[in-house]
């Protein structure tokens, strides 16, 4: 099969314009390293990584609503002549059912979340702890600025060192399902850094979110280790003051894996041991992913919105094929 | 239980082995952690859709 190549206006153009998933993650279909599958004839892209012998797609198609099934049809093709198998992962549940309708077996595997900024304020009992964290922070002397990244990338790079070392010894960066600071998406990009006496001490850069829950995704998030409590949220509630202040709709919290399951999300066809072993991750799956702590962050914050994500597998659901989503993310 | 649910002169009848569920999920999240470990190994890969198949059709059977 013959496969254009897509650069990556083409790419954040295909996601700029065929939302109909609403995939508030989408724009990490730009990272680097992640590979498209373009066809010339159909207006629309695939984005996927490559790890054994599956292909990890990210999302569903971002196709127009007339390419999108011939898209994933020629995308299965372009598979089954590499002898792989292809799973995908973050489908919103539009996408969710296309697949569900092409003979996958689709089953939840998270939420992701997300706050009104309309609605949103910190004002309230609810928030009285994370009010105070915040100014918390303040006192120790935070300042939180929205920089440029490229002025500022050797404190981003200090931090994201720092901050690795605390993850132990044979800790590795998550990718290709988490975002990026840098390269030719940066320009899409904002980054909010916080410094204590001028010294960076954690940063959160944001994604641009389109659809009909357009605003911004926060996105990577890391801080120097022994700083004082509050330095993100202090920096979150910068971004969401300033966000709010030009009139974005949302904020977007992103994709946590086993959280938000629910048996309503489930669609016809789902494996039930998949279901209950995502319970059990949730439960038990820390060192998987620690989802519990990225939702409490998430919630601290009250979303208004909880969206299921899916992962669909080509035929029954299949250990090997959920263990390599986690090997194309670099997890292992 | 109830005198009147059995009848002394009714054989029982041979019901198949129920699935050891517990034991069917300890598989799953042995496979699973399997494969991290040797994400090449084929007979580590080939337990991944047997295992996730056996413990559906014992929570849906």
């Amino acid at each position: 099969m013959t496969v254009a190549t897509a650069n990556n206006d083409q790419i954040l153009d295909a996601i700029r314009r065929h939302t109909q998933a609403d995939n508030p993650s989408a724009f990490l279909a730009v990272n680097e390293e992640t590979s498209r599958f373009v066809q010339p004839d159909l207006d629309g892209a695939v984005c996927y990584r490559a790890a054994g012998g599956f292909l990890v797609q990210f999302g569903g198609p971002f196709a127009a609503d007339a390419d999108r099934v011939e898209l994933l049809r020629r995308f299965l093709e372009f598979a089954r002549e590499q002898d792989r198998t292809v799973v995908g992962v973050q489908l919103a549940r539009y996408d969710a059912e296309l697949y569900v309708e092409h003979g996958f077996t689709v089953n939840q595997v998270g939420a992701s979340y997300a706050v009104d900024l309309a609605e949103h304020t910190l004002r309230g009992t609810r928030f009285m702890q994370l009010r105070n964290k915040i100014s918390r922070s303040f006192r120790a002397g935070l300042v939180v600025e929205e920089v440029d990244a490229t002025e500022h990338r050797d404190a981003v790079a200090e931090i994201d060192a720092a901050w690795l070392g605390t993850k132990g010894e044979h800790a590795r960066p998550l990718e290709f399902l988490v975002g990026q600071t840098g390269g030719w998406a940066q320009q899409h990009r904002r980054l909010f850094l916080g410094s204590i006496e001028g010294r960076p001490t954690g940063y959160i850069s944001y994604s641009p979110v389109y659809g009909t829950r357009a605003g911004w995704m926060h996105d990577l998030s890391r801080r120097l280790p022994g700083g004082p409590p509050g330095v993100m949220e202090a920096i979150n509630a910068t971004a969401i003051e300033k966000f709010s202040a030009e009139g974005a709709g949302w904020l977007h919290f992103g994709f946590t894996p086993f959280t938000g399951l629910a048996e309503e999300h489930e669609l016809p066809g789902r494996s039930s041991a998949f279901q209950w072993f995502m319970h059990h991750l949730w439960e038990h799956g820390e060192a998987v992913y620690p989802a519990r702590t990225q939702l409490s962050y998430k919630e601290k914050w009250a979303p208004h919105t909880v969206l299921p994500e899916y992962v669909a597998f080509q035929g029954s659901a299949d250990l090997g094929a959920f263990a390599h989503v986690f090997r194309a993310a670099n997890a292992f | 239980m109830s005198e009147t649910t059995v009848s002394p002169a009714t054989p029982p009848t041979a019901l198949p082995p129920r699935p050891d569920v517990s034991a069917l999920q300890q598989a799953v999240v042995e496979t699973f952690f399997g494969i991290i470990q040797a994400p090449d190994d084929p007979e580590a890969l080939a337990g991944g859709a047997r295992v996730l198949a056996e413990l559906d059709a014992a929570l849906d059977g």
